[in-house]
């Protein structure tokens, strides 16, 4: 189900709250902590795909890149280089991901990839399986709340231990545990549920 | 902690991680890139960027009166595409890519009049418009490296799926939307508070806790509910440590650890505050070597 926004209301919306660019002695200072354009060159893809597994539609992710990099830039300062990046990153784009659905009035969509999307199926029976295949798994994580979302997304799929999921996200271990727990249970149901509905 | 593997359909995994390992689409990279410059980001690295920025700058024939430069080097898909940006205004922006010939850069150039960024018909697509394809070129992609995840320990999947649990779906009432008016206002609202903690930032930069202090207190008065808590807290803290007022310093920190636990620079904020609090060593517990100093001198 898809709720349209017309674009150009909802062009970085989610700027609207977070810092706006610093300027003069606070870009000097944001430069010195971290190396921006490297980041920006070699985890914009990371970013790009956090963004679409949190949700977010695909006319909108480019605008949203955008608004996660200005929010990166500003709160540089902030990276405490001994923890790994891309959690922290992650951070960002569920923060703003989480503005978005809010301010949206978001409703779930799910994005199908193109049909003309070259696969490397042997045949078109594989190909056509295969691609059922990818649907549900993008249609169970979008049954997930998106705070469990966000853990299931940082530990089961990028990796990263449970304690930098919780630093990344701002909530105590405990509840990131809990999260976690509760997003394997919904993800297994909402697999089961669709399943049953005959997607394979 | 064990590493008993997820109980989720391992093929359910696969399909996820595989989604994530694509590229993003092309063009978007330079999109957002070119936007991040329009707003005084810059997204360039090293000598490079400067080299490409002059280059492409001598090859447009457009005079900027300085700026940022952007270039990618390495990126998934290099481009080529230069901005400058008028000299009236003060602000000149290049974004430069090439393959390996810094020589041959090919610049699309971008001319700005006021305030508005003023691209050729079709420049940037998106908020810009579209790119003409023979200012911006494409060429194959350089291998990306990426940021490989550190070991980690796997939380064991659950034996039992916890009884009553039920996938939760999102569907929010429909919010109405804020007209274009109010965000802007909203925005204007956003660059003010801003300007008072670039400010207070500047003034502890600058040795001037007080002055830093003025700025906050303005900005807490002016805006007592803001996105910026944290990082106006944090700056309270810092300043206060600065300005000498330890105990005003603790009790924000206490309160800075109730409400933003979980934040990155609570680590830092409490050794500022610690180490400010520590006397120096030599008042209360004076170092040995100095005492076998003193008392040698003494007994001569």
């Amino acid at each position: 189900v898809t709720d349209r926004v017309p674009l150009g209301q909802l062009q970085s919306v989610a700027a609207c709250e977070l810092p706006a660019v610093p300027r003069d002695s606070a870009v000097a200072e944001a430069s010195e902590v971290l190396d921006f354009p490297r980041i920006f060159e070699r985890e914009f893809d990371y970013v790009w795909h956090a963004l679409k597994r949190l949700g977010v539609r695909a006319e909108d992710l480019e605008d949203l890149t955008h608004d996660v990099f200005v929010a990166v830039y500003q709160r540089s300062a902030s990276y405490d280089s001994a923890r790994p990046l891309r959690p922290w990153l992650f951070g960002f784009a569920f923060r703003v991901a989480s503005v978005y659905r809010r301010r949206s009035s978001f409703r779930r969509e799910i994005v199908a990839e193109p049909l003309d999307q070259p696969d490397e199926g042997p045949s078109a029976l594989d190909r056509a399986v295969e691609r059922q295949a990818a649907d549900l798994a993008r249609e169970a994580l979008e049954a997930l709340e998106l705070g469990r979302r966000a853990v299931f997304i940082l530990h089961e799929l990028d990796d990263f231990a449970m304690r930098e999921v919780a630093s990344a996200l701002e909530i105590p271990l405990n509840t990131a545990y809990s999260r976690l727990r509760l997003a394997r249970a919904e993800l297994a149901v909402a697999v089961q549920n669709l399943r049953a509905r005959g997607l394979p | 902690m064990t590493h008993e593997p997820s109980s989720i359909d391992p093929e359910i995994l696969r399909q996820l991680r595989r989604d994530a390992a694509t590229a993003a689409p092309d063009g978007a990279r330079l999109r957002v890139a070119a936007r991040l410059v329009s707003t005084g980001i810059a997204v360039a690295s090293g000598a490079t960027s400067v080299a490409g920025s002059a280059a492409a700058m001598q090859a447009s024939g457009v005079a900027a009166g300085g700026g940022a430069a952007l270039a990618s080097t390495g990126l998934a898909k290099l481009f080529v595409l230069g901005m400058a940006l008028g000299a009236a205004t003060g602000l000149g922006a290049h974004v430069v890519s090439r393959a390996t010939a810094p020589e041959s850069p090919v610049v699309a150039q971008v001319a700005q009049t006021g305030t508005a960024l003023r691209l050729p018909v079709g420049a940037v697509p998106g908020k810009f418009g579209t790119a003409p394809s023979d200012q911006v070129e494409f060429v194959d992609p350089a291998p990306v490296a990426t940021n490989s995840a550190p070991p980690r320990e796997r939380v064991p999947a659950p034996r039992r799926v916890a009884a009553g649990v039920t996938p939760q779906r999102v569907v929010n009432p429909t919010p109405e939307l804020p007209s274009v008016g109010a965000l802007e206002d909203r925005r204007a609202r956003l660059a003010e508070q801003q300007a008072l903690l670039d400010g207070a930032r500047a003034a502890l930069r600058a040795g001037e806790p007080a002055r830093a202090l003025h700025a906050l207190e303005q900005h807490r008065a002016l805006f007592p509910l803001t996105a910026f808590e944290e990082e106006r807290s944090a700056l309270e803290i810092r300043a206060c440590v600065a300005a000498g007022d330890l105990a005003r310093a603790r009790a924000r920190l206490a309160q800075f650890e109730q409400r933003f636990g979980a934040s990155l620079q609570l680590s830092t904020l409490r050794q500022a505050v610690l180490e400010r609090s520590s006397p120096p060593a030599h008042v209360t517990d004076p170092e040995p070597s100095r005492q076998i100093i003193r008392s040698t001198a003494e007994a001569r």
